[in-house]
């Protein structure tokens, strides 16, 4: 074992040192908060149009080159519901919205709508491109019935407007804001247009019992997370912050004992945040308040050991300096350890290529040191003020009743050691069919749940013809030197074959009978059946070349914005639009394998990606799973290895590790039965259980072995062990679940998840070290064979 | 007395800005008015470049022709191969006598499919042949669509310009104020900016090559730039004969049918 004595002289020094030097330690301090805390103005909040992926990644360079010719990706919608979306005060609603739409939201490019909607048409005479409403809505109800006549003419098939623009029922319709590429901070813009569109749909003129508008979009999305999540969030850290101190007033009971943490605390997690937002280092709006409440739980149970160290040593002796100095000597190094520990889980989140993953890795790391650095150095320079006094052993306390309960459950151990092993064994061995039953898959309603308002809007929209939440781009681009490639007839005709395949994938939506796909092809269709006569026969993609190419030249000349949405200038670069009827993660990472195999087949030459929600999801699937596994290994690795080094014992070192498996095998049964999916939030708390419940597991095998040492049996330094920690083990759990307890009360179900899971693998982990860690330890005896100095 | 001064002040400030009101519009109406001959021929290159430099190069020719009131004229495309012959015949028309504008009559010619088909529903505010053009740009905008105001004096490629701004009387129009630079001398356009509805700087447009020629003023190259999308495209006239002999059959659906117009 590592020579505790030689860290605790070099602990023992630097106690030394911060005493000494405490008011120039304190001065550095303020300046360090002061500096990083005023970081804070610049602190920003990542929001999801961000998305889950770095600029370096595959991802996000596929999304950047699709922008890059097509423009931004994102657009914002309005789903108008009412008896009859044409009748005169309905359509009047649709012109209003989109007046105020182009006029006030930034970014505005162009609108589609009923309203705004141009149709190619030809008849006997010509062709004309024609606004059904261009002059006006009118009054009268046949002028009405006819445009409606118009717009609603032939079937799903062969009006590329039925069921994509207007439901056949004609009881919805869609309002839709193209945007201009953002110029400045994607974030900040993308509220303020979101914001915009709140304004707008939720403006009372357009409040009605007649009708019901739904918004969509991703910056919608954002400005409604904002809206309705965040306070959430801030109430969490809140309540967190409020917990904490009631532990404090609980566990320490002085005013120094609770002021001095709450202090360290809020200065260290201001240090941090700040700190990281002088690098430009944005939050990720999901997860903010996990780094903040672990470092708050965590803040406590330092303060906790270094506080009433610091009381024995000066009860006993009198002296404050003295005492701060042996309090730092003492505690110093198992508190070091234990971050050590909590520090090597949490950094395995780095490891993992999403981002919001990897910013609570980070974050949570940085925290937990500040947070350590800054209660190990300003509690013992703060206690350190004060007169001394005499000394007073009376406040010396011996085993109470409690200790002593605990001291014979080690007993009980001993005696039930079978038992305790085999119903571990059972109880663990039950959860192995929960874990098989995970099912590793992101649904943003599920995660967000639908109590919040903007999430039971989306249920509503969801259930509507043309409702949908989830979409996805396929984009097919050839190479410079492959200029007007789809001019040729047989290159239109694979891109008519792979759309009429993307149909047919079974996560595609359908409104009536009409896949949800959206490309050229629509265009030149309607253009094509516009030049000859507007016979419903011509409603095809031509076969000779020639025509062909005049056909898309004339398309991208006479409808270049729409066209210019679905196929680039050098008519080399399609899009393709697929509209998703709902997210299986399973059937999304077989709809995406079965596209790529088709998209090889028919345009092996091109490169191909898709973009959009179904390769984010199944892209974030194969990336949770592999990046739990990274994740679990890289921490398990790390912790085993300084255990190993701790006790200077592989045995010993690999023996600790097992029951901390036991409460994230606990987690994950749990997961799988109840239902909880792996996803990039459940997926933070295993690791991070692992790094918090070895701390326990560290500590009752320190005491084994001295107490093996001091009475040469292991009954008898197991019994000494409970006795001495078995009340803090305890109570430093109930402190980590009370704080994160606070998440169980969320409206939004992730963050009651996190809730659930901490407090039941930390309680796990409490379970496991009062039962498996002291029954192996009685088993294998890892510290050699016992002295028997009864 | 201070009453009468007050007084004075208004009329003279409600004088002046009449009077600045009055130069703005007779201004435009000089611009909008510079002669360019009965008849018109150009050839005209388009050059588009996106924003990573990419260029697309359309070759087109013109045929304008001044019959009575009404414009008429012929584009004809000459390159891209596959769109070399695609036509289009224009008549415009002068505003109604309300100040609203007239629509134009216009057909397209399509060789591929050898039919000429009436084209309607475009509007003069769409792009022009999807360039970062509009039709407006291009041609000349109906002085009903707007408000005048002269909102400063500035130097351009050492000419004495006025700043015409044009506010577009639809408040949904997409593009609505125009700042034109005027050369004082001229009439000519020498460079412009073009406003959003959110006011903000939408597009961009320097006129280069600018001379006399034939008596009419000519400007060589426009270069208008979409800001938002970074798009720029070139106008360069490459020819241009004004009052020239053209056949003005060849201003008819038939000759647009035969594919006489080349």
């Amino acid at each position: 074992m590592i020579k505790i004595s030689k860290i605790n002289a070099l602990f023992r020094r630097i106690g030394e040192l911060q005493i000494q030097h405490r008011y120039a330690v304190l001065f550095i301090f303020i300046i360090i908060t002061a500096v990083c805390s005023a970081g804070l103005v610049k602190f920003k909040i990542a929001n999801s149009s961000e998305g889950w992926y770095g600029s370096g990644d595959q991802l996000r360079i596929n999304k950047n080159r699709y922008e890059s010719v097509f423009g931004n990706s994102n657009s914002l919608g309005i789903l108008v519901c009412a008896d009859d979306v044409f009748s005169e005060e309905i359509l009047t609603l649709i012109q209003n919205l989109g007046d105020r739409m182009m006029a006030e939201i930034p970014y505005a490019d162009k609108l589609t709508s009923l309203i705004e909607v141009e149709i190619p048409v030809g008849n006997e005479e010509g062709f004309e491109v024609v606004k059904p409403y261009e002059k006006g809505i009118p009054s009268d109800p046949e002028a009405l019935a006819e445009r409606k006549k118009f717009i609603m003419r032939g079937t799903g098939k062969t009006n590329a407007l039925i069921n994509s623009l207007v439901n056949e029922k004609g009881t919805e319709t869609w309002i839709t804001l193209s945007l201009l590429p953002l110029e400045g901070d994607a974030d900040e813009e993308s509220l303020e247009i979101g914001y915009a569109f709140d304004d707008i749909l939720h403006s009372p003129e357009f409040n009605s019992d007649s009708f019901k508008l739904y918004g969509t979009g991703q910056y919608y999305a954002d400005a409604q997370e904002e809206k309705y999540e965040f306070p959430d969030y801030a109430l969490r850290v809140a309540l967190g912050f409020i917990v904490m101190v009631i532990c404090l007033i609980i566990f320490v009971r002085s005013i120094a004992g609770v002021v001095i943490p709450s202090l360290a605390t809020l200065g260290a997690i201001a240090s941090v945040l700040g700190g990281m937002a002088y690098f430009g280092v944005k939050a990720d709006s999901s997860l903010i308040t996990l780094p903040i409440l672990l470092g708050m739980a965590l803040s406590i149970g330092y303060s906790i050991h270094y506080i009433n160290m610091f009381r024995l040593f000066y009860n006993r002796t009198g002296k404050r300096i003295e005492s701060a100095v042996s309090t730092v000597e003492e505690c110093g190094w198992s508190v070091f350890f234990t971050v050590l520990t909590t520090v090597a889980s949490l950094i395995s989140f780095a490891l993992v290529d999403m981002k919001p993953v990897s910013w609570v890795g980070t974050t949570a790391c940085l925290i937990v040191l500040a947070v350590y650095l800054y209660i190990s150095i300003l509690i013992p320079v703060f206690l350190s003020f004060g007169k001394d006094s005499v000394p007073n052993t009376k406040f010396e306390k011996g085993a109470t009743r409690v200790d002593m309960a605990f001291s014979r459950w080690a007993d009980v151990v001993q005696r039930k050691l079978f038992l305790i092993i085999i119903v571990s064994v059972l109880v663990l061995g039950a959860c192995i069919p929960g874990i098989m039953r995970i099912e590793v898959k992101y649904d943003a309603l599920k995660t967000t749940g639908i109590k919040l308002p903007h999430t039971k809007e989306l249920v509503q929209l969801i259930k509507k013809d043309l409702g949908v939440q989830y979409s996805y781009t396929v984009m097919i681009a050839y190479g410079e030197d492959d200029i007007d490639i789809f001019k040729q007839p047989e290159q239109m005709n694979k891109l008519v074959e792979f759309e009429d395949f993307l149909g047919q994938l079974s996560l595609t939506k359908k409104s009536g009978d009409k896949p949800r796909v959206d490309s050229v092809l629509d265009i030149l269709r309607e253009m094509n059946r516009a030049l000859n006569e507007g016979q419903d026969e011509f409603y095809t993609v031509p076969d000779d070349e020639y025509v062909l190419a005049q056909l898309i030249e004339l398309s991208n000349i006479d409808m270049h914005k729409d066209f210019s949405d679905v196929m680039d200038d050098e008519f080399r670069i399609v899009s393709i639009g697929v509209d998703m009827s709902n997210y299986q993660s399973e059937e999304a990472v077989e709809n995406v394998r079965a596209i790529n195999a088709k998209l090889a087949e028919l345009f092996p030459d091109a490169q191909c990606c898709i973009l959009g929600d179904m390769i984010e999801f199944a892209e974030m699937s194969s990336r949770m799973v592999r990046g739990e596994i990274k994740s679990f290994l890289f921490s398990f690795v790390v912790i085993a290895i300084m255990l190993i080094l701790a006790f200077s014992s592989l045995k010993t070192g690999l023996i600790g590790m097992i029951p901390n498996i036991a409460p994230v095998i606990l987690i994950a049964g749990f997961m799988g039965y109840i239902g909880y999916y792996l996803d990039y939030v459940t997926m933070t708390v295993m690791p991070m259980i692992l790094g918090i419940a070895v701390d326990d597991t560290i500590h009752l095998t320190t005491h084994l072995k001295y107490g093996l040492e001091k009475h040469g049996s292991y009954k008898l330094a197991m019994e000494a062990s409970f006795r001495e920690i078995g009340k803090s083990m305890f109570m430093t759990t109930a402190i980590l679940c009370a704080v994160f307890s606070v998440y169980i009360f969320s409206p939004m179900n992730y963050i009651l998840i996190i809730g659930v899971l901490c407090v039941l693998g930390l309680a796990g982990a409490l379970a496991a070290d009062y039962t498996i860690t002291p029954a192996l330890l009685y088993l294998i005896k890892p510290f050699g064979k016992e002295k028997n100095k009864e | 007395m201070r009453k009468i001064s007050l007084l004075c002040a208004g009329f003279i400030l409600v004088l002046g800005t009449a009077l600045y009101a009055q130069d703005a519009n007779e201004i435009a109406k000089k611009v909008h008015d510079l002669p360019d001959g009965k008849t018109s021929y150009s050839e005209v290159t388009l050059t588009l470049l996106d924003k990573n430099g990419k260029s697309r190069v359309r070759e087109v020719a013109t045929y304008n022709m001044k019959d009575g009131t009404t414009d008429k004229s012929i584009t004809v495309f000459r390159s891209p191969k596959d769109v070399a012959g695609v036509s289009y015949l224009s008549f415009d028309y002068p505003d109604n006598p309300d100040g609203s504008p007239k629509d134009s009559d216009s057909w397209l010619y399509l060789p591929a499919m050898k039919k000429v088909r009436r084209v309607s529903g475009s509007s003069k505010d769409d792009d022009f042949q999807g360039t970062d053009f509009t039709y407006d740009d291009i041609g000349d905008r109906a002085l009903g669509k707007d408000t005048f105001a002269i909102i400063g004096d500035d130097t351009v490629d050492g000419r004495s310009c006025w700043k015409l701004e044009y506010t577009a009387k639809d408040k949904n129009a997409k593009i609505s104020r125009r700042v034109l630079w005027i050369d004082k001398e001229t009439y000519v356009t020498y460079k412009g900016e073009y406003f959003d509805k959110q006011n903000k700087l939408f597009k961009t447009m320097v006129c280069e090559d600018i001379r006399e020629q034939d008596g009419y003023w000519t400007t060589g190259k426009m270069t208008m730039t979409t800001i938002p999308t970074n798009h720029t495209t070139v106008y360069e006239v490459k020819e241009i004969k004004y009052d020239t002999d053209i056949n003005p059959s060849f201003f008819t659906v038939s000759a647009l049918e035969r594919g006489q117009v080349k």
